[in-house]
């Protein structure tokens, strides 16, 4: 258990071919496009998180993170979510953050659940990479303890989450090292028993099928898209030593790093990162903030643990704003700048976790040109959050006038 | 004629849907104090309800007035004659609910465990799960069924302290977790996906075991098939005769030509065409086997006999159905009454029911969530085992709800026991920590050698403050805070498990209680709830779980028995409950126990949920009632009620 992994060196071991390895002269996607969501489990410490001021601002205790990226964020406040009554003011938070339907709409039981923000904008598009989107989820505990509302803010669709990678080694393995053994006569086989069983369902059970031939043919799809790129990506190599970091800042730069690193070879153009599960009540190690595990749900709740929060929420930004710098010191397999191209957005789906608000949400958006980069925006109260997700959504080639229950595009990027 | 009977239909389902003129006038009178445009409570106005039959509130309105929680003890009473009225009205709109079928839903990573183990005739499991909690001897071991009884002395360990230290005995790691809905099972049709990366595992998985020495070794399976005998024939003979067997044990149905014919070409062409020798050719189509929907989906009804084969062995066993049950089905015996009582009879005789203690009592009681309990340990030195605080007495804790569940299932005894039982085992570690009795644990005074893994039946006192499951320490310590017992989730928690009726969960905007301002210094806990839930909007609900809280407050955060608390101030556990008041946790235990069919009903729902792998209603209250009546003359005991429920209608219907 104290087994102590070297991370120092990994900067260093993860040996990058050159870059024209990558490049291909003929390729079409010459704007390419990618977002980021950095999400937020528990809420925030409102009072630490948002600037006293609009416009030019001083930074709070909590965002003071990103001070070397002032000039390339938006700080937004005012942006608001509705609570759809008879489910989990946590497990909404989470699963519905990213969601496509408006709040009344009940899809997933009360859930107003359905295929999130990253899966609509990449479904809409054509596929270009193995991974449609990826969904990266710093959940260290191996135990279940609560359902999958609560560790997921990536949705195929309603009550159908997409699987997180919450492992270094899996995600390592997963992107780099695919077996991509998937040849055609096996999925002849298998999809000959798939089709004979889906002639004799029907209704729900259909559905539960369709999952099976959407996995197998992700895979498919997957795995001709990895075999095309399998020379540079056995070039990329990680550690021997079994991931297990002990820290948890060292735990999520690796996912961040391996991430970024993702965006960069254009393995995927979406990324959903959850910084934590919702609830969940795992102790865990914030260093420098703590000495001991805490959980940080607990500490939401307690009124004089506040400051304790808000310290908890700038370790938080201190990943995020780590991955900006990764992203800024990357190029992607086009030569061109990963920060340049990639739309991030760090929020939460409770406004402030100690009394479950819902409105005011933690909202930061990072990236070239967005609109209100180097100020504190604050929308007028109730403004939806779905207006940010429509406006990203055309950003990134969605063509939609409407998403989940937005009034209009937000219009910052 | 077609457009014209729809749209009949449309016009009997609207005229039923909307309350007529004395439905409105009933609901003024009795319930638009709080549920009508000038107040909303708990999000329901009934003058803009939709009354559509799929609307999950109209379930909740039909179970708020059956159990006479609506309206509330001080609102004006409900007379019992519009009380009949209202639930007439409103069972007539549940009525029209699509009639659930048990859905198609792919296999658990226990049940895939299990099945692999037992179509490779295992003797192992081949995932190693801290989450099967006792550690049996395999050579002595305890769970024996058909013995009908529990030994008095077992030898067991506990894998809370193994805790990822335990080697997969195949060399392969677990499947990822699977979700278990918030109050039910790991089963649950909407908890389990299916996405890519599991596809990708379940490829890979397959490979790594065939190929895995061990594994080999161990299958006499493997031994037998998948090593060329010239004895038998020819190559390709040899490989079909396996394959058509195999295939329908893997497969749980029957094989049509056209499958085997694929399957068997597969092998033809990995083995002559790719020059992969037999071993190699015949891995290659079995891990493509266990790839198959056919294998890794408990299907629908293509074919009622092998579907009543599977039904039966996936919630008994966790597990796939044997030779037996496979050839009944064959000759189409599967149907019969008399053939399902005696498998059910003959298939809890067997070691395989197991099952039943982690896929259904483990999660049934949320012991899971004590992985997550970490108390305070200047609070609570006690839980503490070693100086390091490594090892808690948390991982011994866990067994002895389980060993309850066993005993009951193993020796056929009432279901009343898991509220109400004289009897429990210990080791001496857990009877120090309860302050047992040592004489009474072990009245011989023979010394054991492995004194922490024996473990003894032992009789308790009836009359003492213990009530089955409810009292024992890992019950109480799961729903609590590291520093204080929580009597809120302690209520919740007895609501949910003991009498099935979860309270909803809490609303947004309301801060939880908190404990250490300094407001609410010197106050027992429940003064500090009572200011934290007089709230009108949160009363009802509180109304609900809060007495069942309050009065196990005679336990501590880690489930010692105390009369005081740390402030000085005694402990009260007054309350009400099925209308009658207490003082004292004894003469709580007797109004329950009074009510105990109610017990009953819930203990069975939750069972029936299992069994369907899906939550239950409305729908299913006529076989939950059927079942309870089929299973009361004797006691409701263990086996009655699992065979009732294997040969209840919605089990079994195609």
């Amino acid at each position: 258990m104290n087994r102590r992994v070297i991370l120092k060196s990994l900067s260093a071991s993860i040996l990058l071919p050159s870059l024209e390895a990558f490049s291909s002269p003929n390729s079409p996607n010459n704007d390419i496009k990618r977002a980021l969501w950095f999400y937020l489990p528990n809420g925030v410490n409102p009072y630490k998180w948002f600037p006293s001021t609009v416009g030019d601002y001083e930074f709070t205790p909590s965002l003071s993170p990103l001070k070397n990226h002032k000039k390339d964020v938006a700080v937004l406040s005012g942006l608001d979510r509705i609570h759809a009554t008879g489910t989990d003011v946590h497990a909404q938070s989470g699963c519905c953050w990213l969601t496509s339907s408006a709040h009344h709409e009940r899809t997933d039981g009360a859930y107003p659940l359905n295929t999130t923000l990253d899966h609509v904008i990449a479904s809409s598009l054509p596929r270009a990479t193995p991974f449609p989107t990826l969904a990266v989820n710093c959940n260290e505990d191996p135990n279940v303890r609560e359902t999958k509302h609560f560790d997921s803010v990536s949705w195929y669709g309603p009550g159908y989450s997409a699987p997180n990678y919450k492992s270094p080694l899996g995600l390592f393995n997963s992107l780099f090292r695919s077996k991509a053994n998937i040849d055609s006569s096996i999925l002849d086989l298998i999809m000959s028993d798939a089709k004979s069983l889906k002639s004799k369902v029907s209704g729900h059970d259909g559905e539960k099928l369709d999952e099976y031939f959407t996995s197998v043919r992700e895979l498919e799809q997957e795995s001709l898209l990895l075999a095309q790129k399998q020379q540079e990506l056995s070039k990329v190599t990680f550690p021997d030593d079994e991931m297990e970091p002990v820290k948890r800042s060292e735990y999520m730069r690796l996912m961040g790093k391996l991430t970024v690193m993702a965006l960069k070879l254009d393995l995927t153009r979406n990324v959903t990162f959850m910084a934590g599960p919702e609830r969940w009540s795992s102790p865990l190690f914030f260093d420098g903030v703590f000495d001991k595990k805490v959980v940080h749900h607990s500490l939401t709740h307690k009124e004089d643990a506040q400051d304790k929060v808000a310290e908890i929420d700038r370790f938080y930004v201190q990943q995020f704003s780590y991955i900006l710098d990764e992203l800024k010191k990357s190029k992607d397999h086009q030569g061109k700048s990963l920060f340049d191209s990639t739309t991030s957005v760090m929020g939460s789906g409770l406004g402030y976790g100690f009394d479950h608000r819902y409105d005011r949400l933690a909202v930061v958006v990072a990236g070239k040109n967005v609109k209100g980069n180097g100020q504190h925006t604050a929308f007028p109260k109730g403004t939806p959050l779905a207006n940010l997700w429509l406006n990203m959504a055309q950003h990134m080639g969605v063509k939609k006038d409407r998403y989940a229950d937005s009034t209009a595009s937000l219009q910052i990027l | 004629m077609k457009v014209f009977i729809i749209v009949a239909v449309l016009m009997a389902h609207y005229s039923l849907a909307v309350p007529d003129q004395e439905m409105r006038a009933l609901f003024k009178s009795y319930c638009y104090e709080c549920h009508s445009n000038k107040k909303v409570k708990g999000k329901l106005n009934l003058e803009t309800f939709s009354f559509d039959k799929d609307d999950p509130k109209l379930e909740d309105i039909w179970e708020s007035v059956r159990h006479e929680e609506m309206p509330p003890e001080d609102e004006k009473p409900l007379p019992e004659h519009d009380r009949k009225k209202l639930l007439n009205y409103v069972e007539g709109l549940l009525s029209q609910k699509a009639e659930d079928v048990t859905p198609m839903r792919r296999l658990t990573r226990y049940e895939y465990d299990n099945s692999i183990r037992d179509i490779f005739a295992l003797e192992k499991n081949i995932f190693a799960m801290p989450s099967r909690f006792i550690k049996e001897d395999t050579k002595k071991p305890y769970f024996v069924p058909k013995s009908k009884k529990m030994p008095d002395k077992i030898l067991i360990g506990s894998r809370l302290t193994q805790l990822g230290l335990e080697k997969p005995p195949y060399g392969v790691a677990p499947l990822p977790v699977d979700y278990k809905e918030e109050n039910g099972y790991d089963n649950n049709v909407e908890m389990l996906s299916f996405t890519p990366k599991l596809m990708s595992r379940y490829m890979d998985l397959a490979k790594e075991l065939l190929n895995n020495k061990k594994f080999k070794d161990a299958s006499p399976v493997w031994k037998e098939h998948f090593v060329f005998n010239s004895q038998k024939g020819d190559e390709l003979k040899q490989a079909e005769a396996f394959l058509s067997d195999f295939l329908v044990k893997a497969f749980r149905k029957p094989l049509s030509d056209a499958q085997l014919k694929r399957y068997v070409g597969y092998f033809t062409e990995r083995h002559k065409f790719h020059q992969s020798s037999y071993t190699a050719a015949m891995t290659d189509v079995v891990s493509v086997i266990l790839a198959s929907p056919d294998f890794l989906y408990k299907k629908p009804n293509e074919n009622k006999n092998y579907s009543i084969a599977s039904k039966l062995s996936y919630f008994l066993w966790g597990s796939g159905p044997d030779d037996r049950l496979l050839s009944l089905a064959a000759d189409g015996k599967l149907v019969e009454e008399e053939v399902i009582k005696q498998e059910v009879e003959r298939m809890l005789n067997d070691r395989k029911t197991k099952h039943l203690t982690y896929g259904f009592a483990a999660q049934w009681l949320h012991l899971g969530n004590l992985l997550a309990f970490s108390p305070d340990p200047e609070n609570f030195p006690d839980y503490f085992l070693d100086r390091h605080k490594q090892n808690n007495i948390g991982q011994y804790l866990i067994l002895e709800p389980l060993l309850l569940f066993e005993t009951i299932l193993v020796e056929d005894r009432s279901i009343f026991d898991f509220i109400d039982n004289d009897y429990s085992y210990f080791n001496n570690t857990l009877a120090d920590y309860y302050k047992i009795d040592q004489e009474n644990n072990n009245p011989d005074g023979e010394p054991d050698k492995k004194i922490k893994k024996t473990w003894r039946k032992v009789k308790i006192n009836k009359n003492e403050s213990r009530m089955g499951l409810i009292t024992m320490g890992a019950c109480l310590s799961l729903t609590s805070h590291s520093k204080r017992s929580a009597p809120i989730l302690r209520g919740a928690w007895f609501a949910n498990v003991i009498y099935n009726d979860p309270p909803p969960p809490p609303p947004a905007n309301v801060p939880s209680l908190d404990e250490e301002s300094k407001d609410v210094k010197g106050l027992t806990i429940r003064e500090q709830l009572r200011i934290h839930s007089e709230n009108d909007n949160c009363k009802i609900c509180h109304a609900k779980i809060d007495p069942m809280g309050f009065t196990l407050e005679s336990f501590d955060a880690v489930g010692i028995w105390r009369e005081k608390y740390a402030n000085g101030r005694d402990v009260d556990t007054s309350g009400k409950i099925f209308g009658e008041s207490y003082t004292t946790l004894p003469d709580f235990k007797e109004i329950m126990i009074d009510n105990k069919e109610v017990f009953a009903e819930a203990f069975v729902k939750h069972l029936y949920a299992y069994a369907l792998a899906r939550s239950v209603g409305y729908n299913e209250q006529d076989d939950i009632k059927k079942i309870l009546a089929a299973s009361k003359s004797n006691g409701h005991k263990m086996r009655d009620v699992l065979l009732e429920i294997a040969l209840s209608e919605t089990f079994l219907r195609q």
